[in-house]
């Protein structure tokens, strides 16, 4: 079966502990699981409109992040395309700031959006400068990955966990 | 009667910036810049491998991360005395170029154009055929097609009709400043569009060397990771190096005929701009583009100028002048840190005490000082510097673009123009047309270099018992960055980053001199308090970074900034 190019986008800053869930996922993901072609994975840390070139490049597109919502720290939130789109997610903070869905809104713009955009997100706990994940956010990687194979599987990838678990070279991907 | 203005947060990226201004009969009299995040990297940096430094510099900021790895690099081997091989100061070089045209690609067209370009009028009012007649008048450029016009101009329209403006949703449209005819808005709506397709190119340069972007891994103390070897696919080789040149020629183009041009142009047609939001007249940079082993030999110099006058100019000559390395100090007096002191950043601390922002402190940002001044960082004091350097590149490029916006606007420009607003647009315009210049010259020194049979890429670093100190310096898209590390048997002791907003967005100093935002805000006029465009044009010109933001999305708020008028 052939299958769609699909993208899986972590952001955050890894220095602002939760913060940098979304990227410590994908780092775990490229360290535990194969990664079947097809299927591209990208730290994009915080880097906003550079990312538009991975965000223009997939067909489906997966974002791992933390999201503050209303609810106890480490839940973990789906938000499907159509959440997406319904614009009720607005980036907070600046005037005109670049935010990951305005970028979104660009590459629509230049009619090379992806044809579904779906989140998976956790509550933060701890914003705080520093490396490492609290205890509430730290076990939701595992389950965020879960819930990601198990997306990717609707979409025809079954994700393999690798025999032995190569060393990552990078230590900050790794649990600080 | 004066009333206060309070904009928060100002910046479009990474924003934790907070400006308040004092506004009396239209006119700006007086402006306090308050960043409004802690930046702490030094308190994580402490005890930790100097040689895993930079891998987690390059997280302080979400957009110019290779500039705090390379910076990173450059003071461990600055403390060590390591020299670099030639191949690595050459790769770095072309990543240093690529990055910066990337950035300064958008920052003009993403970030700020929206404070002088009218989209909505772009949309409405323009006619597509004269503004496509124009911009062939203007420039050779080849994507300047009626029918491109036409299209761009469609999409626009549709996205206003729908209501949703999506990227342009917070523009201040048919704001009383926004001087610019229809067909000119057009060109520049049109070049935003293509300004995204070209930095897009360059980023893969970056994407090419440094084995991924954002967050290059190439880089090590030493040198660069790259293995150079013309005969395996999975090294570096002439089929990727030809790739990589191709895609700068494509880019330099753009930068000569597009962005120069719209540069020269909006500046032509804003020229009071060009007299708003000057500094005063100090200018700091560092040479940037090593060529040589031990950083003696730079392509594009940098110094320091006082009084706005090019003829004091002194360079600052190599990775270890002590001209740099002694003169610059950061101030707590204005900041939320322990202690009122003006210290080295070798010795400085960063331990935060925050009041509330009624006293005397009132930023998480410190005010760094150059020989017990403040300075001004960024393309207008690298433009000036390579200008008083006689640097043959950047004398030329001055040269066209001052010649460019006269016969736009019929008048006789001169270099008085570069401090100013409009100034730091035209100067990073000039330097972006620089950079990849000497961009070029790298590709052709690393190919030659290959060809001798030199593939050297990395020497390791050795770290001896005691204490040894160092500085990376470098001049990045937003001016002078420089990292100060003190190591001691082999671990971070101390770790300080004086970063070009740091310069800029700074606080008052030591004695009580205003920071260099709140400098070049007053005399600025002010039309609509409610919507103080001229505030967002002076402090955007900058190119602010209040670095490492938390970029958390929030669905229940849709909080964009907010405007006070107390």
């Amino acid at each position: 079966m052939k299958t769609k190019k699909i993208g899986v986008l972590g952001i955050g800053n890894l220095l602002m502990r939760d913060d940098g869930f979304g990227v410590r996922c994908v780092g775990e993901l490229t360290r535990n699981y194969v990664i079947p072609d097809n299927l591209d994975v990208l730290d994009g840390g915080t880097a906003g409109i550079m990312l538009s070139p991975f965000i223009e490049s997939v067909e489906v597109l997966y974002i791992l992040d933390s999201v503050n919502l209303q609810d106890t720290p480490g839940a973990v939130h789906r938000f499907t395309d159509a959440d997406v789109q319904s614009g009720d997610i607005q980036t907070r903070m600046s005037p005109h700031q670049v935010g990951l869905l305005e970028i979104l809104e660009l590459c629509k713009l230049r009619g090379k959006a992806p044809e579904r955009v779906e989140m998976i997100t956790v509550v933060p706990k701890d914003l705080t400068l520093g490396l490492g994940l609290s205890s509430e956010v730290e076990p939701k990687v595992d389950e965020v990955l879960v819930i990601l194979c198990d997306c990717l599987l609707l979409d025809g990838f079954v994700l393999e966990k690798k025999g032995n678990t190569t060393q990552c070279t990078n230590s900050l991907l790794l649990k600080a | 009667m004066s009333e206060q203005i309070v904009i928060d947060p100002i910046t479009r990226i990474e924003g934790h910036l907070r400006i308040e201004c004092e506004v009396d009969g239209g006119l700006i009299t007086g402006a306090r810049s308050i960043g409004t995040m802690w930046r702490g990297i030094e308190t994580v940096l402490k005890g930790r491998d100097p040689r895993e430094a930079w891998l987690i510099a390059q997280r302080i900021c979400g957009v110019c991360t290779t500039v705090h790895a390379m910076a990173s690099v450059r003071s461990v081997e600055n403390a060590l005395d390591l020299e670099v091989p030639v191949n690595a100061q050459y790769i770095r070089n072309m990543i240093v170029g690529a990055h910066c045209l990337a950035d300064n690609i958008i920052h003009f067209y993403i970030l700020s154009a929206v404070d002088w370009v009218d989209i909505a009028s772009a949309a409405l009012k323009a006619d597509p055929k004269k503004a496509s007649a124009l911009a062939r008048q203007l420039s050779p450029w080849k994507h300047n097609s009626y029918q491109e016009f036409k299209q761009t101009q469609d999409k626009l329209k549709k996205l206003i009709e729908s209501g949703q403006l999506g990227p342009f949703s917070s523009g201040y449209w048919g704001h009383p400043a926004m001087q610019l005819d229809p067909d000119v808005n057009l060109v520049a709506a049109v070049h935003y569009f293509q300004a995204l397709e070209y930095q897009r190119k360059i980023n893969k340069v970056v994407t090419i060397l440094g084995s991924k972007t954002p967050h290059i891994q190439n880089l090590a103390v030493g040198g660069v990771a790259n293995p150079i070897n013309l005969d395996s696919p999975a090294t570096l080789t002439m089929e990727r190096l030809y790739y990589i040149k191709s895609l700068m020629d494509e880019v330099h183009d753009f930068i000569q005929q597009v962005y120069m041009t719209d540069v020269a142009t909006i500046a032509a047609l804003y020229p009071e701009w060009c007299s708003y939001g000057k500094g005063n007249g100090t200018y700091l940079s560092v040479p940037e583009m090593p060529l040589d082993e031990k950083g003696t030999t730079f392509a594009m110099p940098g110094g320091y100028i006082t009084g706005g006058d090019l003829t004091t100019f002194r360079p600052i000559k190599t990775s270890h002048d002590p001209f740099f390395e002694d003169n610059v100090k950061e101030s707590v007096k204005h900041s939320f840190y322990k202690g009122d002191w003006t210290r080295h950043p070798y010795v400085s601390e960063t331990e935060p005490e925050y009041h509330d922002n009624s006293g005397d402190k009132y930023s998480w940002v410190k005010a760094p000082s150059f020989k017990n001044q403040p300075a001004e960082v960024g393309p207008v004091a690298s433009v000036l510097a390579m200008n008083a350097a006689n640097y043959q590149p950047a004398v030329k490029h001055t040269g066209w673009m001052l010649e460019k916006i006269g016969s736009i606007n019929s008048t006789k420009q001169t270099m008085d123009i570069l401090p100013s607003t409009m100034g730091r647009h035209i100067s990073r315009a000039i330097r972006a047309a620089v950079v990849q210049e000497v961009m070029l010259d790298q590709w052709d020194f690393l190919v030659n270099n290959i060809g001798s049979g030199d593939m050297t890429t990395c020497n390791e670093p050795h770290f001896p018992k005691g204490e040894q100190r160092g500085v990376g310096i470098h001049e990045a898209p937003r001016g002078t960055l420089s990292h100060w590390i003190v190591i001691e048997n082999g671990k971070i002791r101390n770790y300080q980053a004086v970063v070009p907003s740091t310069w800029l967005a700074g606080p008052r100093g030591t004695n009580d001199e205003p920071g260099y935002y709140e400098r070049c805000l007053v005399g600025n006029p002010m039309a609509d308090p409610e919507k103080p465009l001229e505030v967002l044009r002076t402090v955007h010109s900058f190119d602010p970074c209040m670095a490492c933001a938390v970029h958390m999305i929030n669905p229940e708020g849709k909080e964009f900034s907010k405007v006070k008028v107390l």
